[in-house]
């Protein structure tokens, strides 16, 4: 077998010549959208996949040029249905959407979850012992990798299903902490 | 459950769902860097494409059935054309359509061709669908099998069960025609391919596991890749979107993670590598030692020899993420919203409408 240790020719990108404002609003949006798909369950590559359904529908409509709030909203509604057509519209599919919906805006419609982020940001710093870990280990925070569960597990002297439990608590302690760090915030004159 | 957000198990799941998305972000996971320039290249593809809108093209096709069906044609050429389905064109026409240019130089053909089966279906894992479905050369379904959660890859197996891939459930399983589960394993995250190796053992591309895997029939990895070792003795992760075992023992894959595609050997070791392939969703190797690589946001195809010159190509395509040079010397694409098979020239001959195509294999039957 030939070894070959130069690179290979590049395959250059078609050019594609956008219009400046339009690019600057897309990626005025994107994170947003990608995030508000992420929070309905879908993984990262569906979330990549469908932003990018939605956006170039909103390029389709002319949704792009109307005012941020409207674009966001034609956005995540058109990100809604796609993401809801992908797991063919079963009924607890469009429940559970209803409760993701009513959680984004309540949470985060005001900056896309940026402010919720930094609060869980401060909230994971203040987990300390077994807690700390396991949310460490399980989503790769930190210096960490993601671990899986048996992984987890065997880190911390626990049963698998003891770490599953555990992270169920931890999420739940995490999500106090953020509402009273947002309700803080909101307060704050 | 009555539906509302203050029910508790919808509120709870919901809460789950978002503060475990939060948690994946905090540690890393945000979208692809290249989406915005992603999105612009779909959208000014579409503006050149300008398809119509699928649902309203189907109420139009199926208006035009009815038409047809009353006495615009005879009722001959109506049956004919119902029952060849969603199917433009048979590969028995010759004559090619309106494709993007062809790109010479011609790709260099296997010495001696196979001929064109006579009969042959196709085996497609629809994505959007959630399907995998088989259809013969006329595109009647011959097969289908509903409730398929991501389906990623289908290949069909020897004792004529099929080996899918879930990438929604994180699942690779073997079911046979009547959608039974033969064997199944799910220690994976998020994988897009699995073969079933002449040993009998099923190699995984555990793409969001960021490795390639062995199983065998107990379910026991008997061999995890992890990392590829370069020239240099350093090594680097990969995320796996296609890998396939090679007669010499070697491994090849697609690796998204950084753009390439690398045949390793048995030790990790990479022994070929083609730089430069951005998001690269599938890598063949020819039976004439080229190897085929398909690029999905580029919409390209790309047949490149030993040295990594492109010797074929084929491009304008819609979001592939799967390609296979067929015996016949054609090019079998799964590109989305269809499956497509092309002449060496470009010239497409056979095309069958899907939701969302991710990988179609050809049967000779």
């Amino acid at each position: 077998m030939q070894r070959l240790l130069s690179p290979s020719r590049s395959v250059e990108a078609e050019p594609v010549p956008p219009p400046r404002d339009t690019e600057h609003r897309i990626r005025q949006h994107l994170t947003g959208v990608w995030r508000y798909l992420r929070m309905h369950g879908a993984n990262p590559h569906e979330a990549d996949d469908l932003t990018q359904e939605a956006f170039v529908i909103a390029l389709q409509k002319h949704a792009l040029g109307l005012d941020a709030a409207a674009t966001a909203t034609f956005l995540r509604r058109t990100a809604r249905f796609l993401f809801l057509r992908l797991r063919r519209d079963h009924r607890e599919a469009v429940l559970l959407a209803d409760a993701v919906d009513a959680l984004w805006n309540r949470d985060c419609a005001e900056h896309d979850g940026d402010e919720m982020l930094a609060a869980l940001r401060q909230c994971v710093e203040q987990l300390q012992g077994h807690a700390r870990t396991a949310v460490e280990l399980s989503y790769g925070l930190g210096a960490f990798d993601p671990t899986r569960r048996t992984d987890v597990a065997a880190a911390l002297g626990l049963l698998p299903n003891g770490v599953k439990t555990l992270m169920q608590r931890v999420r739940q302690q995490l999500r106090g902490c953020v509402e009273r760090r947002q309700r803080a915030t909101r307060s704050t004159p | 459950m009555n539906g509302t957000p203050n029910d508790g198990d919808l509120v709870a799941m919901a809460q789950e769902l978002q503060m475990d998305a939060c948690l994946h972000e905090l540690a890393g996971v945000t979208p692809n860097p290249a989406l915005a320039a992603r999105i612009l290249e779909a959208a000014a593809n579409a503006r050149a494409e300008r398809a119509p809108d699928r649902t309203a093209t189907r109420h139009w096709l199926a208006a035009a059935v009815i038409v047809v069906g009353l006495g615009v044609v005879g009722a001959v050429a109506w049956s004919r054309s119902h029952r060849q389905d969603r199917v433009v064109a048979p590969p028995q026409d010759p004559r090619p359509q309106p494709q993007p240019a062809p790109t010479p130089p011609k790709p260099e053909q296997d010495p001696m061709p196979a001929p064109k089966p006579a009969k042959a279906t196709t085996l497609i894992a629809d994505y959007s669908d959630n399907r995998v479905l088989e259809v013969d050369i006329n595109g009647r379904i011959v097969w289908s099998l509903e409730d398929v959660f991501g389906a990623w890859d289908a290949e069909l197996l020897a004792n004529d069960h099929v080996l899918i891939t879930e990438f929604s459930v994180s699942r690779v399983r073997e079911v046979d025609r009547q959608g039974k589960t033969i064997w199944s394993f799910e220690d994976l995250k998020n994988p897009y391919d699995a073969d079933r190796l002449p040993n009998g053992n099923t190699l995984i591309a555990d793409t969001f596991g960021s490795r390639v895997i062995e199983v065998d029939p107990a379910g026991k990895i008997v061999w995890l890749l992890d990392a590829v070792i370069d020239q240099n003795g350093e090594k680097s992760g990969l995320r796996p979107f296609d890998a396939d075992r090679l007669p010499n023992g070697n491994t090849l894959i697609a690796d998204v993670l950084r753009d390439r595609v690398v045949e390793v050997d048995p030790k990790g070791t990479i022994v070929w590598q083609a730089l430069s392939m951005p998001n690269v969703h599938d890598a063949d190797r020819l039976p004439n030692g080229n190897t085929l690589v398909t690029l999905r946001n580029l919409g390209k195809v790309l047949e490149l020899d030993r040295n990594c010159n492109v010797v074929w190509k084929l491009d304008g395509l819609r979001s592939p993420s799967d390609a296979d040079r067929l015996p016949n010397g054609n090019t079998l694409v799964a590109e989305n919203n269809q499956v497509s098979e092309y002449e060496p020239l470009g010239g497409l001959i056979w095309r069958y409408e899907t939701s969302w195509a991710v990988e179609a294999n050809r049967y000779p039957r």
